[in-house]
C-alpha cells in the first residue's frame, strides 16, 4: 500500500490524494451490459462443437477400445441389476447410471454409421461384462462402488458418442466423413 | 485562518468485495445466475476504474464488457490463492491499459525525467474535497499521467507494479506521479508549493 494511504502523522494541512480519490463516488454506467453478456453466454452454449472436435473425441474412444467382432446392439436393462445394497454411495452411483441410460435411450432414431456402431458395440460389450460382475453376490461395497463407477464411465463415453452423432446429424454431416476430415 | 480538513474514508479499493467460495464455484462452472451476481457486485468498481483512467464513458462501458467476457473465459485460471477481487481488478486494469495503448494514448515522449516527489508530499488542496471539481481536474491530465495517478493513489498499486504493467521503469512511474500531483494541484487552483506552505 502506498504511504499516501496512511494519515499524515505531522498533521499537515491538505488532503492526501488517496483520501480524496477514495472519497469520490463510484460511477454507474449509463446502461447495464449484462443482457449482452448473457446473450453471448447463451450463444456459446448453443454453438455446436466443430466436426473435427467431435471426430477427435470419437477417435480417442477408438484408441482406448479394442475393436473385435460383436453381436448386434442389445439395450441395457437397468432393472436387471441386483438391488441388494443400501449403501448411499452405491445408491448415488446407481442413480447416476440410470440417469445416463435414460439420456442415451432418448437418442434413438439418429443415423448410425458403421464406425459409430462399432464403437458403440465395444462400449456395450464392456458394459455387459461389468453387469455380469455386478450380478455376482458380494459383501464388498468398495468393489461394488468401483464397478458402478466403471459402468458410469462407460455410459458417459456412450453418451458422448451419441451426442457427437446427434450434433453431426444436426449439421447434416456424416460421422464417417468427419473421421476422414480428422485424418 | 489556515485550513485543515480531515476526511476519514476507507482507503481500500472499491474492488475489495469478498465473495463466498460457493458462489465462485458456481460461477467457475459457468452458471449464469452466479456470473450475474458477480457482474452486479463489480459493475461499478470496474466501470469507475475504466472511466477514471480513460475519461470516456463509452470506452469505460467497453472495458466493463470486455473485462466480464475475459473473466468468463478465464475463470478456470483463477486458482483461489489470492482474493478474487484482486484478480478481477487486474483483468480490468489490463483491459483498460490495452485499450489506451491501442488508441495510442499511452505514448510517452522522451522528456527528461522530472524529479521524483517526496512520498509524503502527496497532499492536495482542500478544493479536492469537492468531488466534481477533482474529477474535472483529473480529466484535464494526460491519460498516462492520470492512469499512474489513479493506479497509485486510487487503487494502491506500488511503483514496481505500475512500471511492470506499463512496461516502463519504476523511475518513470514515480516521475509521472510527481507530475500528476503537481498538475492536479495547479488544476485545482493551487500552486504546487502552496499546500506545503500552510504547514
Amino acid at each position: 500500500m502506498p504511504d499516501s494511504h496512511r494519515p499524515d502523522p505531522t498533521g499537515r494541512p491538505g488532503i492526501p490524494a488517496a483520501t480524496a480519490f477514495a472519497a469520490l463516488p463510484l460511477e454507474s454506467p449509463s446502461r447495464s451490459v449484462w443482457p449482452e453478456l448473457a446473450q453471448r453466454l447463451h450463444r456459446r452454449r448453443r454453438r455446436p462443437h466443430p466436426a473435427w472436435l467431435l471426430a477427435a473425441a470419437a477417435l480417442a474412444l477408438v484408441a482406448v477400445l479394442p475393436l473385435a467382432d460383436r453381436p448386434a446392439i442389445v439395450p441395457i436393462d437397468p432393472a436387471g441389476q441386483p438391488s441388494v445394497d443400501l449403501d448411499p454411495r452405491i445408491a448415488a452411483l446407481r442413480a447416476e447410471s440410470a440417469r445416463l441410460e435414460q439420456s442415451i435411450a432418448h437418442d434413438e432414431g439418429l443415423p448410425f454409421s458403421a464406425p459409430l456402431a462399432a464403437l458403440g458395440l465395444d462400449i456395450e460389450d464392456r458394459l455387459r461384462l461389468i453387469d455380469a460382475q455386478l450380478a455376482q453376490p458380494t459383501d464388498d461395497p468398495a468393489e461394488q462402488a468401483r464397478l458402478w463407477q466403471q459402468r458410469i464411465t462407460l455410459l458417459r463415453d456412450l453418451d458422448h458418442l451419441q451426442q457427437a452423432r446427434f450434433e453431426l446429424a444436426s449439421q447434416g454431416r456424416a460421422f464417417d466423413a468427419a473421421l476422414v476430415v480428422a485424418y | 485562518m489556515p485550513w485543515r480538513i480531515q476526511i476519514i474514508v476507507s482507503a481500500q479499493s472499491a474492488f475489495a468485495i469478498d465473495l463466498s467460495d460457493a458462489l465462485l464455484a458456481r460461477a467457475r462452472k459457468g452458471e449464469e445466475a452466479a456470473l450475474e451476481i458477480i457482474y452486479r457486485r463489480f459493475e461499478r468498481p470496474i466501470y469507475t476504474l475504466a472511466l477514471r483512467m480513460t475519461g470516456d464513458p463509452e470506452e469505460a462501458l467497453e472495458v466493463l464488457q470486455n473485462t466480464m467476457l475475459r473473466l468468463i473465459d478465464k475463470f478456470s485460471d483463477f486458482r483461489g490463492d489470492s482474493p478474487f477481487w484482486g484478480w478481477l481488478r487486474q483483468i480490468a486494469v489490463n483491459e483498460t491499459l490495452m485499450r489506451l495503448r491501442q488508441r495510442g494514448r499511452l505514448l510517452y515522449t522522451d522528456e527528461l525525467p522530472e524529479p521524483e516527489s517526496d512520498p509524503a508530499d502527496d497532499r492536495l488542496p482542500p478544493a479536492a474535497a469537492d468531488g466534481a471539481r477533482l474529477i474535472r481536474a483529473l480529466d484535464r491530465l494526460p491519460q498516462a499521467t492520470r492512469s499512474v495517478l489513479w493506479l497509485y493513489h486510487g487503487e494502491g498499486y506500488t511503483h514496481p507494479e505500475i512500471a511492470a504493467m506499463l512496461g516502463r521503469t519504476v523511475s518513470f512511474s514515480k516521475s509521472q506521479l510527481a507530475r500528476g500531483l503537481a498538475r492536479l494541484r495547479t488544476e485545482l487552483g493551487v500552486a504546487p508549493t502552496e499546500v506545503s506552505h500552510h504547514a
